[in-house]
């Protein structure tokens, strides 16, 4: 109830209990404490660092805007929010979990949303979470809308909690290798929240024939990253 | 067709463009050991060429008669190979979408390959004028053991030309099936204010062309083995798993992104590209 309270306040938006259970839930489900091991991936940014192409701040917050409203997070989005959606029709959630996988650009990015998507169902279990007939393997916004879905929270809030986790870990591979301070970081998380919250709710008006983008070279540096020596990211 | 060569023919032909359809199926069989027409339909702005090369695959020049797309044009392609065909399929020109004064043009393609059979589809570069819009679409269908490869060049505007495009609508989709399970998913969006969508680092920063190609088959592992020449960089690279190799290439403008891509397109084929590709 503290939490709520104080975003009640804070927003002037009214939170019933319900909604605070689902905030809580969130809170855990997008936390780093979360075992998805999300850390373990760059999502290619490593290479671009790398190369130079992702240098400071600014650089950080354009590459994660970018993915946003361009790339494979605004995938990413739409996917969660069809997934949300149709998180107890069982051959719909396949179907979704098949396009999912097919749109991946490269091994890395199978990999990484394959590997997440399966740690996000695992540690759903692991907290009694409904996560019986999700397709297998499932990528990763499939797996997260589903079970947000399935939960009752609602998609706004879902959509914008998965897409502020994936941003903060993209800051966090900055903060490790560019290497960018920790007012830096928080800075870029705070200018990506009007980012968030807008492309969530475009993702939730939007239907699979909205899907697609043009960060080619956010797929080249994820390509060029399976030979990336030394690495310390997965992808 | 060289890129950058036309220019008040082509405004005259712009002013003039009526919106068109057309629609071309062609249909190949194998026949002792020979790939030929089994059947073939062209009807509004669409022609298929089959010029006589003496090889055993067989090669498809498709036309769209009416020199270029605009909003309301439509295009559909209906390309089957039959089990043991080869077949490559080219363009004589590069596709130009010109701006459209309402709506968008839409191109369908489908394609089946059936058992050992191999289709390369390799159209010559679309051109996205200012203001214009395309929605296209291509369906593959692959058997069992069906090869595929595909390349799809693109060009925003012409450099050379002076051309600048400030807004454009371009969304290309390619869904290919093997055994009726989804394989390969690509959807390319552009849209809105594209010079600052293609500013950023993480699109193309900045540059004006790009281009991806697919392989898909058993063998993509091992074709990937034949580009390890190809200079990895910001601006190429290349994966290959799950019976899929996929290049993405992006380049300043057109005649640069050829360039690249003639090594990549003639290294995953057993055969020698479409002349047109060398023209």
């Amino acid at each position: 109830m503290g939490t709520a309270t104080a975003i009640a306040i804070a927003t002037g938006i009214i939170i019933t209990m319900n909604e605070t259970t689902g905030l809580l839930r969130l809170q855990t489900l997008f936390s780093p404490a979360f075992p998805v091991g999300a850390f373990s991936y760059s999502h290619g940014l490593e290479q671009a660092i790398a190369d130079g192409t992702v240098a400071d701040r600014a650089a950080v917050e354009a590459w994660a805007t970018a993915l946003l409203r361009h790339g494979s997070t605004w995938n990413d989005a739409v996917l969660f929010a069809q997934s949300h959606a149709a998180c107890s029709d069982a051959n719909a959630l396949t179907e979704l979990a098949e396009l999912g996988l097919a749109l991946c650009s490269s091994a890395e990015r199978q990999l990484e949303s394959e590997a997440l998507g399966q740690a996000f169902v695992a540690g759903a279990r692991q907290m009694w979470l409904d996560v019986t007939g999700l397709p297998e393997p499932v990528p990763y916004p499939v797996a997260a809308g589903a079970i947000c879905g399935r939960e009752g929270i609602a998609s706004r809030l879902a959509l914008a909690a998965f897409l502020q986790a994936f941003s903060a870990n993209l800051v966090a591979v900055a903060q490790r290798l560019v290497p960018l301070g920790q007012a830096d970081a928080l800075q870029v998380l705070a200018a990506l929240v009007p980012t968030h919250e807008a492309v969530a709710e475009k993702a939730l008006r939007a239907s699979l024939d909205d899907l697609g983008g043009a960060a080619f070279a956010s797929d080249i540096v994820a390509m060029r990253h399976e030979i990336l020596q030394p690495r310390i990211f997965r992808t | 067709m060289l890129l950058g060569t036309e220019t008040a023919a082509e405004l005259k032909e712009t002013a003039s463009l009526q919106r068109s359809a057309g629609e071309g199926r062609l249909a190949v069989a194998a026949l002792d050991g020979r790939t030929r027409i089994a059947r073939l339909y062209q009807g509004g702005s669409a022609k298929i060429r089959v010029p006589r090369l003496g090889q055993a695959g067989l090669e498809a020049v498709l036309i769209n008669t009416s020199g270029g797309l605009t909003g309301g044009d439509r295009m559909d392609w209906a390309l089957e190979a039959g089990a043991g065909t080869h077949l490559t399929l080219t363009t004589q020109a590069c596709e130009k979408v010109y701006r459209s004064s309402g709506g968008r043009a839409e191109v369908r393609t489908r394609i089946s390959v059936g058992e050992d059979a191999r289709v390369d589809w390799l159209p010559q570069e679309t051109i996205l004028f200012d203001r214009s819009a395309l929605s296209r679409r291509i369906d593959v269908e692959l058997s069992r053991t069906a090869e595929f490869m595909a390349v799809e060049p693109v060009i925003i505007g012409r450099k050379g030309m002076g051309e600048t495009v400030s807004g454009a609508e371009f969304h290309d989709r390619w869904r290919i099936s093997r055994d009726g399970k989804l394989v390969h998913a690509e959807d390319t969006r552009l849209e809105g204010d594209i010079p600052e969508v293609l500013r950023q680092a993480a699109t193309t920063g900045g540059q004006l062309a790009f281009a991806t190609v697919l392989f898909a088959g058993q063998r993509a592992e091992a074709l990937k083995a034949r580009l390890n020449d190809l200079k990895a960089d910001r601006y190429t690279s290349m994966s290959a798993w799950n019976g899929k190799l996929v290049i993405r290439l992006v380049a300043a403008e057109g005649f640069a992104l050829r360039k690249r891509l003639l090594p990549v397109l003639s290294a995953l084929r057993d055969v020698p590209l479409p002349r047109i590709w060398h023209s």
